[in-house]
């Protein structure tokens, strides 16, 4: 790990550990990531993708090592401060995590509803990333209505929707056809050329590879094997 | 806040059948509370007397005669308590015992002698309740020529004793329908909590604190207290409308009291009652559900 890189990173982990009982998910995962980087986290099925976002994110607690997000320190973080943690980042996941009793532009609220944003600001931020994500015109329709693709532009909208520092996507594209996927895709890369950090887990590497300037690691076993430089002008 | 309330309000909207039932099971809580506040304080305000008196009959000693009337008279005035003392001769009592048997005084006329005594119709305050009338007995009985006082002593102790007990059991009762609408509102809470279970983990992912996540619930839980106890009064008042003046009849006769609807304290006390039970079974749900 280059420690010179290390002082400017808003992600670094220190020999990051996490056991689900016996069976290591991640083992002593050391890596920087600097802001506005985009990170694509590859590997096969059961390589720790998934819980290199989720000990990121805090739904899981690491066995053993460190995690510093812009300076803080994970395990130091109290249950009170874990919401205000989370507001900076945007989340996307395989499987949506929408709430299908609300309405789409209600979904995308949320993320500014529970920062305590006023109603006028929510109304208009919301209409705003839900036209950048092309889902303007379903605002009042509910999630099981539309296609998986559509769903996960919602989702999109709702990670972005708090501007956050930091978007985490946890095979955003995994159920989706290629053009839905391409479509998503677009609106990761849109936000990471505004400078936002972004780490992708996916199986979808052909896809990314091509489209992405960033880096790319490969996890098996929960060991970090690889990393490489990604550059779709080089490909 | 605003934006709570209208959650809360989303919420109950969107599981109607289940608040329904939450708030109609406060609301028969309250009613049963209530029911049993509105007779105690109507029956307590007759044991108290409010402002009337008690009746008692001093009967004096044979050796009686009328020329002590007016010293024995005057002690029994002086008593604390006593109101007014009118003197009943004999002669009196038996006229108004042959009035009061009439058609069946044969046997009286054969009496070669009177053998009813000498009496002084008294009548005690009784502001302070009828243990004042008990106080003022015992000193006219140890009054020289009182052979002995009645006033219905037996029957009324009796009736304390059950009273008091009576309002034991109710109070005991009324807080155990309390409970039951406590344990039914978190219940509920809980059922909601689980139906909404997959939109409270998205809510945390995306930042909501606990606060965020709660205070809709205990708006809602306020609701259901609230309504539930409103409803609960509502259908108590209908019930005294329509029964209450027979009833008021009746113990105007017995008692020469008006039978009344609980006071606005009482009813600001169950309403606050039902209104905190809504919210404090939310908050010990959420409490757990939460950790």
């Amino acid at each position: 790990m280059n420690l010179d890189m290390g002082k400017n990173a808003i992600i670094r982990l220190f020999n990051v550990t996490k056991h689900y009982g016996e069976k290591p998910a991640l083992h002593n995962v050391s890596m920087d990531i600097l802001p506005g980087e985009f990170v694509l986290v590859s590997g096969p099925s059961g390589a720790g993708k998934s819980t290199l976002l989720k000990v990121l994110y805090l739904a899981e607690t690491v066995t053993d090592g460190q995690i510093l997000i812009d300076g803080m320190n994970l395990s130091r973080i109290s249950s009170t401060r874990l919401p205000y943690l989370r507001r900076r980042f945007g989340m996307v996941f395989q499987d949506f995590k929408l709430i299908p009793t609300r309405t789409v532009f209600d979904n995308v609220a949320l993320a500014l509803e529970v920062a305590g944003k006023k109603s006028g600001f929510i109304k208009k931020k919301v209409m705003h990333v839900l036209r950048i994500t092309g889902m303007e015109k379903k605002a009042h329709v509910l999630p099981p209505t539309l296609s998986g693709g559509e769903q996960q532009r919602v989702a999109v909208a709702r990670a972005v929707a708090g501007d956050p520092d930091i978007i985490l996507a946890d095979e955003p594209t995994g159920s989706l056809d290629q053009e839905s996927a391409r479509r998503v895709l677009e609106i990761l890369l849109a936000y990471h050329k505004k400078g936002v950090t972004i780490l992708v887990a996916s199986h979808h590497l052909r896809q990314l590879e091509a489209m992405v300037t960033g880096r790319s690691i490969v996890l098996e076993k929960g060991r970090l094997t690889s990393a490489t430089r990604l550059d779709p002008y080089t490909l | 806040m605003t934006r709570y309330i209208q959650k809360a309000l989303a919420d109950i909207r969107s599981n109607r059948f289940l608040n329904l039932i939450t708030m109609v099971t406060i609301a028969l809580s309250i009613l049963t509370v209530s029911l049993f506040f509105l007779f105690f304080e109507n029956l307590g305000r007759v044991l108290d007397g409010g402002d009337r008196t008690g009746r008692a009959m001093v009967y004096l000693a044979p050796e009686f005669s009328e020329t002590m009337r007016p010293e024995v008279e005057s002690a029994v005035q002086d008593m604390a308590g006593v109101v007014r003392v009118t003197f009943v001769s004999k002669d009196q009592a038996l006229a108004r015992l042959k009035n009061e048997m009439a058609g069946s005084t044969q046997f009286l006329d054969t009496l070669k002698e009177n053998p009813l005594p000498h009496a002084l119709e008294i009548q005690i305050q009784t502001r302070d309740g009828f243990e004042q009338m008990a106080a003022a007995v015992e000193q006219i009985e140890s009054l020289e020529m009182v052979e002995s006082v009645e006033y219905g002593e037996k029957w009324l102790a009796r009736f304390l004793h059950l009273f008091h007990l009576f309002r034991m059991t109710g109070y005991a009762l009324g807080g155990l329908f309390l409970l039951i609408a406590f344990f039914i509102t978190a219940s509920t809470v809980r059922l909601v909590f689980y139906t909404r279970q997959s939109e409270v983990e998205i809510m945390r992912l995306v930042g909501a604190t606990d606060r965020f996540i709660k205070m809709p619930f205990y708006i809602t839980g306020v609701i259901q207290g609230g309504v539930g106890g409103i409803l609960g009064l509502l259908i108590l008042y209908i019930a005294y409308l329509l029964m209450g003046s027979g009833v008021s009849r009746i113990m105007g006769d017995l008692f020469d009291v008006n039978v009344r609807f609980l006071s606005f304290t009482a009813m600001g006390g169950m309403l606050g009652a039902s209104t905190f039970l809504g919210w404090f079974g939310c908050y010990l749900s959420l409490r757990q559900l939460l950790k």
